[in-house]
Parts: C-alpha cells; sequence; structure tokens
C-alpha cells in the first residue's frame, strides 16, 4: 500500500511546512520542493513498469523502434516541464514557470516532426492524387 | 534518500530560526544572517541531492539512456 | 542485534555532542560571569587595601595580604603574590612586584586589558609617595574598575544567556545534520 504512504509523507510534510514558514520561509520552501521530488520518485518506478509493458507490445506488433521512442521521449519531455514549472510556480516565479512550459511545448513539437512527416507522407501515398 | 531529510530539513529550518531570534535580541542581527544563510545552503545541499536522482531516474525510463 | 548496537553507538554520540556543545556554551558563559564576579572582588580588595593604608598605617606586604582576605582564588592571588615578591626580594620595588604578580596572575583571570592598564597606572604609585597620594590614586582606580563592572554586567546579562542557548543550539543542530 504504497498510497498510504504518500499520503502520510504528504501530510507530514504539510505540517512541517506550516511549522516552519511561520519563521523561515525559505525552509518552508526547501520542505516543499523535498517533498515534492520525493514523490515523484516514489512513483517513478510504476511508470517505468508500465512503459515496459508498452514498450514489448510495440515490439510483438512490429511498430518501428523509433516511432515508440520519439512517444516516449515525449511523454518524458511533459513530465518533467510540467514538475519544473509547478516546482518554480511553488517557489512564487510565475513568469519563469510559464517559460519553463513554453520551452517544453516547442521541445515536443520538434520531436514530433517526424512522426508528422511520416503521417503525412502515407496520406500522401493513400490518395490518389499524385497519379491523375 | 529517505523521508528522514524532510524532518533534517524542518529541524534546520527551526534552529535556525531559534538561533536567529536569539542573536537578533543580543544585538548580533549580522551573524544571524550569515546563519541562516548557511542553513539555506545546507538545505539546498539536500534538495539538489533529490533532484539530481530524479532526473537521472526520468533520463533512463524514459529517454533510454 | 548488529542494527541496534549501531542505533546505541549513534545516540551516544548525538549526546556526546549535546553535552560538549552545551558544555562550549556554558564555558563561553562562565567567562562572562566571572568577569563581572570578578570585577567586583577586585574593588572590594582594593577597598580594604585602602583602609589598611589610611588607618592601619601597616606595611604594605602585610596590608596586601590582609586586604586579599575574604577574596576568591584568581583576584586573590594576585594580592598574597605581590607580598610574596616583597617579602621574598627585598630589592624589588613595590611597583615592580606588583608589574610581576599582575603578568604572572592575569592569564588566569577573565580579566580584560582596560582593567590591567588601570591596575598598572595605579601600581606605579603605590609604595612611592606618601599615604594620602596612594589613597587618591587607590580611589581613581576604584572609579574606574566600578564603570568596567557596570559595563561587564551589562554584557553579561547580554551574551551569557545567548552563549548559553547558541551552545545547545549548535549542537541540536550539528547532530540534526548527522542524523
Amino acid at each position: 500500500m504504497e498510497i498510504i504512504q504518500v499520503v502520510g509523507i504528504g501530510l507530514i510534510a504539510a505540517l512541517l511546512v506550516i511549522l516552519v514558514r511561520e519563521q523561515k520561509p525559505q525552509f518552508a520552501f526547501l520542505i516543499t520542493v523535498f517533498t515534492g521530488v520525493f514523490l515523484f520518485l516514489l512513483v517513478i518506478g510504476q511508470i517505468g513498469a508500465v512503459i515496459n509493458v508498452i514498450n514489448e507490445l510495440a515490439t510483438r506488433s512490429g511498430i518501428p523502434d523509433v516511432y515508440l521512442k520519439t512517444i516516449l521521449k515525449i511523454i518524458g519531455i511533459a513530465y518533467v516541464a510540467e514538475f519544473g514549472a509547478q516546482m518554480v510556480r511553488d517557489a512564487g516565479q510565475e513568469s519563469i514557470a510559464s517559460k519553463i512550459e513554453f520551452a517544453g511545448k516547442i521541445f515536443i513539437l520538434v520531436m514530433a516532426i517526424p512522426i508528422i512527416n511520416v503521417i503525412i507522407e502515407t496520406l500522401l501515398s493513400l490518395l490518389p492524387l499524385g497519379s491523375s | 534518500m529517505e523521508i528522514t531529510a524532510i524532518f533534517q530539513i524542518a529541524g534546520v529550518g527551526i534552529i535556525i530560526a531559534i538561533m536567529h531570534t536569539v542573536l537578533k535580541q543580543m544585538g548580533k542581527e549580522d551573524i544571524a544572517h550569515w546563519i541562516t544563510v548557511l542553513g539555506f545552503v545546507i538545505g539546498i545541499f539536500m534538495v539538489i541531492d533529490v533532484i539530481a536522482q530524479l532526473f537521472q531516474e526520468i533520463k533512463s525510463i524514459f529517454l533510454f539512456q | 542485534m548488529i542494527v541496534q548496537a549501531l542505533m546505541m553507538i549513534k545516540l551516544l554520540g548525538a549526546v556526546l555532542i549535546l553535552f560538549a556543545g552545551t558544555a562550549i556554551g556554558f564555558v563561553q558563559a562562565s567567562f562572562y560571569v566571572n568577569r563581572s564576579k570578578q570585577l567586583r572582588q577586585l574593588i572590594h580588595a582594593l577597598q580594604r587595601l585602602e583602609t589598611e593604608i589610611d588607618y592601619g598605617q601597616t606595611e604594605l606586604p602585610t596590608a596586601l595580604i590582609k586586604s586579599s582576605e575574604g577574596i576568591e582564588q584568581p583576584v586573590s592571588r594576585l594580592f598574597t603574590l605581590t607580598a610574596e615578591l616583597l617579602t621574598a626580594e627585598q630589592e624589588l620595588s613595590m611597583n615592580e612586584a606588583w608589574q610581576q604578580a599582575i603578568h604572572q596572575v592575569w592569564d588566569v583571570t577573565s580579566l580584560r586589558a582596560r582593567e590591567k592598564e588601570v591596575l598598572l597606572r595605579m601600581g606605579s604609585v603605590l609604595g612611592m609617595s606618601n599615604a594620602e597620594d596612594q589613597l587618591k590614586h587607590l580611589q581613581l582606580a576604584q572609579i574606574q574598575l566600578k564603570s568596567e563592572e557596570a559595563l561587564a554586567r551589562e554584557e553579561q546579562q547580554r551574551y551569557a544567556n545567548m552563549w548559553r542557548s547558541l551552545g545547545t543550539l549548535g549542537a541540536i543542530l550539528i547532530v540534526i545534520l548527522m542524523v
């Protein structure tokens, strides 16, 4: 029952943050960041298991390896960007957070270009426009 | 890295807050500020450690390296 | 079993660190407490010396020994040592004996350079001129020491508590960081 662990850590961290924030807000922020990273670390193992299954399915169905890699990278970038933006937002830097999110979107777009390319090519070959 | 680190950071924060008040009452505010900075740096070191761990994990799971 | 033993060692270390930090704090605090206490004793001794010179007209060595009675160690040593030096080596003047005694005793006391200067200046007159002049200088030294004492007491109130709490807090900090 890892969920109980997660909730317990969250509760304890919240209490400590309330306790420390009165005197030293910097340390409250440190606790917040630490707790966030720690909880993420706790669940990232589960994500790894899911991704392993997907990987296996993909190799069995014969999809080219590159596509899956790109999709996984995109998911990873989404997670990292979201997480980083949240952390920075906790520190009260809204503008930097929005820049991080923006950078994440652009990187996802760059990653997706080869796949979009393939889709468009497939579409073009399906349509009988070129022959007529 | 374990949960104790959360308590550690909170403990350092509380102790340094008390030290700060004591030093401030005795009119040594400059030293009080230095102590605050020192404690903050110690806390940052702990947090940096977990963040590095997290990034390593993300790299190995999502980006196949 | 081994885990338990390790826990015990850790606990022991934590307790030792706590103890040491608190002790450091108390030693630092005791410096301020001792300073004001020793200054007070020094003033008392000078007062007695003044009466001895004024009414008793006693010789200096006996006057010094008498004024050191009823005063605690490091400060009383200053007076007895001067008396000893004076009786042991006849050619030594009062001033020289006083200077030697101050130099020997000073490191043991919690007193500072300012008091040392006051005492040295007073000693340069002792045993030199007539009684009236000496008394005047004794009184002057007392006044200066009294103002020092007031200052020392203020510092004591301020810093003694600070050092005590800082020692313990620092020890707790170290323990927290090492867990």
